[in-house]
């Protein structure tokens, strides 16, 4: 009976620390508010790079609720693409049509000079109750952030354009969609 | 005579309009852009075409980007003039080397916009792969002009063809 009920509890503990990660995670999330900034800059040495204020992680958590800003504001042209991509519910993601999968409108931001600051919106509506009724888990989407500038001016006419890195050179940036709580 | 002068311009406007829409008909529902590579430059055009303005129907056409032997290109869609506006872009890559360039979430939408101009901007990989290309490079249109503008119009009212069902929005059941 003893051997039974340490089996009982271990089992338990070991189901709910991935829940305890997710928990933890939405409330880094919740602290770090609603709205997610991707800021763009010129190192002036030929290299672009790019980061979230104060942050080196190249996951970030933004809820469904949220919006997603990147901006550049001393780099001339820059092509910001968020597409979807693999993850712990990556068959959710690319089986469902792009407005399902987080992201409300456009995934595609051009920012130029006059523009310099775009705004990605998150769908408002849980993605969980379309998929599994309003008891249903929370859901993530994943999507991959790719940046890229102009290189050779600011122009229409730009002939080049160079891979922004993460100022962290940890790999891209992955952006994690989760169901507002 | 005051009344026939405003009716034959609205006519001659009205049949530029249905002259833009045939030609838009003609080409089919489905513009297909198409990147190339030759002799170490990149270029794009359109199938059998080299136009400077591509046209295609708001709610009925579509349309679709392919790369057949470049490895990894972006094709993106900016509005060519006023202020700036919502962009989308597809991403090609040899594994999925033909996709479609979502112009409904331009925001031309049936009912919208009526005549809507956009910029289209064909990049292609240069160094890398799809996943760590770190350099692109800007393809020219075949044609030698200045880009090729997409002129998104709007075209007639469509239903969902006979047995079938309009499609539902399931966020938006109503």
């Amino acid at each position: 009976m003893r051997f039974f009920l340490c089996f009982l509890v271990l089992g338990t503990a070991a189901a709910a620390q991935p829940a305890q990660e997710f928990n933890q995670r939405l409330r880094d999330a919740a602290n770090r508010s609603d709205t997610l900034v991707l800021s763009i800059y010129d190192e002036g040495d030929g290299r672009f790079v790019y980061d979230l204020p104060g942050e080196t992680d190249t996951r970030a958590i933004v809820f469904n609720t949220g919006a997603f800003i990147v901006r550049a504001p001393d780099v001339g042209r820059a092509l910001v693409i968020v597409e979807p991509f693999g993850g712990e519910s990556s068959s959710v993601a690319t089986d469902l049509p792009q407005i399902h999968t987080g992201l409300l409108g456009p995934n595609t931001a051009l920012l130029t000079p006059h523009a310099p600051i775009a705004e990605f919106r998150l769908r408002y509506t849980r993605l969980s109750e379309y998929l599994g009724g309003p008891d249903a888990p929370p859901i993530e989407t994943y999507h991959r952030v790719r940046v890229l500038a102009c290189a050779d001016g600011q122009g229409e006419d730009c002939q080049t354009w160079t891979a922004a890195e993460p100022r962290s050179g940890r790999g891209d940036l992955y952006l994690i969609v989760v169901d507002a709580p | 005579m005051r009344i026939a002068l405003p009716l034959v311009f609205l006519a001659c406007a009205g049949n530029a309009f249905a002259q833009e829409a045939a030609h838009s008909a003609d080409s089919t529902d489905v513009l297909v852009v198409s990147v190339f590579e030759e002799d170490g430059a990149f270029v794009y055009d359109l199938d059998g075409g080299d136009e400077s303005v591509a046209y295609i129907y708001s709610n009925a056409g579509v349309l679709v980007a392919r790369a057949a032997d470049v490895g990894t290109a972006i094709v993106v869609l900016e509005p060519a003039d006023g202020p700036p506006g919502p962009t989308t872009a597809a991403v090609l890559t040899p594994d999925d080397p033909a996709d479609v360039v979502d112009h409904k979430s331009l925001g031309a939408e049936a009912g919208g916009t009526l005549t809507s101009d956009y910029r289209m901007t064909v990049l292609v990989c240069t160094q890398g792969d799809a996943q760590t290309c770190g350099q692109w490079t800007a393809a020219n249109p075949r044609s030698g002009g200045q880009g090729l503008i997409i002129r998104i119009v709007q075209g007639p009212a469509l239903g969902p063809g006979e047995g079938e069902d309009p499609p539902v929005d399931p966020f938006d059941p109503d």
